[in-house]
């Protein structure tokens, strides 16, 4: 039983989806859902002795299509709706140790391929307004399986976060005639102390207003709504500023930084245009070497992070980060 | 880039990606791996 509840509050959705409880949790290696079934192996999400990329469904969605049947009436206050839509996983390599930072620039070109494949896809269907691809790295963050994977939620609304940098870009561009990304890149790239890597068709920063440590955020250097509109050049300089900016993760304590990684852009429901951009956000949980970012009362009771760091500083400390020659340009 | 969609055995679907290596990632390769 699943369905989306509206809280009349906040005036957001929320998804029960009870089913997930009992998903698969921390497997031994020779237990793993996402490597390829071996011949006269357990059987696998993946019915194949090898694969380059692969998604697929969910096996515990907590959107479906169809949806099932909600588990409660609503209220005229207590709004209640089916939870409809696609969760899908998206498995990076079939190595289940494989570490991307260590992968060939190939595999990022690849996987953003992929992306750009699943955000045209589901976002065609009608029932569809918002394709979130994301990816939940590392213990640290909540991960149950360790195989490097990633996830789609395909939202049958445009999630709150999504949602209010739209409202506040939509703003700015009615008063203004501009993208407000745009502005705040133009702003970045004048200023430069929070910009860590640079090619012809992102910029990867530390952001004026960063809430973590080590959050990066990589913009579009031209105002590109989504991947449905990216260039066959723009697919290949998105993988290798994302190969560069997690080989600098990786090599800043010298072990794999775990991240939430967000994809921000265009809805699928026809709006946002002008004032939609295309950027990733990630929010590395640690805040030292050995010292963890928790969201605490200020966070999660108030919205109001509190950065124990200048991301100015922190920009220069990835800037240093060796990236042993590999070529992101 | 291909893709094979198959449906798994409760229903859902699954998608393998294959992909040929073209020009500019072959060379991109030779420079990584000087």
């Amino acid at each position: 039983m699943s369905e989306l509840r509206w809280d009349p509050i906040r005036r957001d959705w929320v998804i029960t989806a009870t089913h997930r409880q009992n998903r698969t949790f921390k497997p031994p290696k020779d237990y793993c859902p996402l490597c390829p079934t071996e011949e006269g192996g357990f059987p696998t999400e993946v019915p194949a002795e090898d694969y380059d990329l692969v998604v697929f469904e969910n096996k515990f969605p907590s959107l479906q299509s169809p949806p099932p049947e909600p588990a409660v009436e609503g209220s005229n206050l207590y709004q209640v709706d089916l939870a409809q839509g696609i969760c899908e996983v998206v498995l990076f390599t079939s190595q289940h140790d494989g570490v991307m930072s260590k992968e060939p620039l190939s595999r990022f070109q690849k996987l953003v391929k992929v992306w750009k494949d699943r955000y045209r896809e589901l976002g065609s269907k009608d029932f569809i307004d918002y394709v979130y691809i994301f990816e939940n790295k590392g213990e640290e963050v909540g991960v149950t399986l360790q195989h490097p994977h990633g996830q789609i939620y395909a939202y049958p609304f445009i999630p709150p976060i999504v949602a209010r940098e739209l409202n506040s870009s939509r703003k700015h561009y009615e008063k203004e005639g501009k993208c407000l990304f745009c502005r705040v890149l133009e702003e970045e790239k004048e200023d430069g102390r929070r910009i860590i890597l640079e090619n012809d068709s992102f910029t990867a920063m530390i952001p004026f207003f960063a809430r973590y440590t080590y959050e990066v955020h990589i913009y579009a250097n031209r105002h590109l709504p989504s991947f449905a509109d990216f260039t066959e050049k723009e697919e290949r300089d998105l993988a290798a500023i994302l190969k560069a900016l997690i080989m600098k993760y990786d090599s800043l304590f010298d072990f794999v930084f775990p991240y939430i990684m967000a994809i921000h852009q265009k809805p699928t429901d026809g709006s946002g245009e002008e004032y939609s951009h295309f950027h990733i956000e990630f929010y590395p949980p640690y805040r030292t070497e050995n010292k963890l970012k928790y969201l605490a009362g200020s966070e999660s009771g108030a919205g109001t992070f509190i950065n124990g760091s200048l991301p100015e500083e922190k920009a220069e400390e990835l800037r240093r980060v060796s990236l042993q020659g590999c070529d992101f340009k | 880039m291909k893709k094979n969609k198959i449906k798994k055995d409760d229903g859902r679907y699954l998608i393998y990606y294959t992909f040929e290596e073209n020009q500019e990632e072959k060379k991109d390769k030779e420079k990584e791996d000087k």
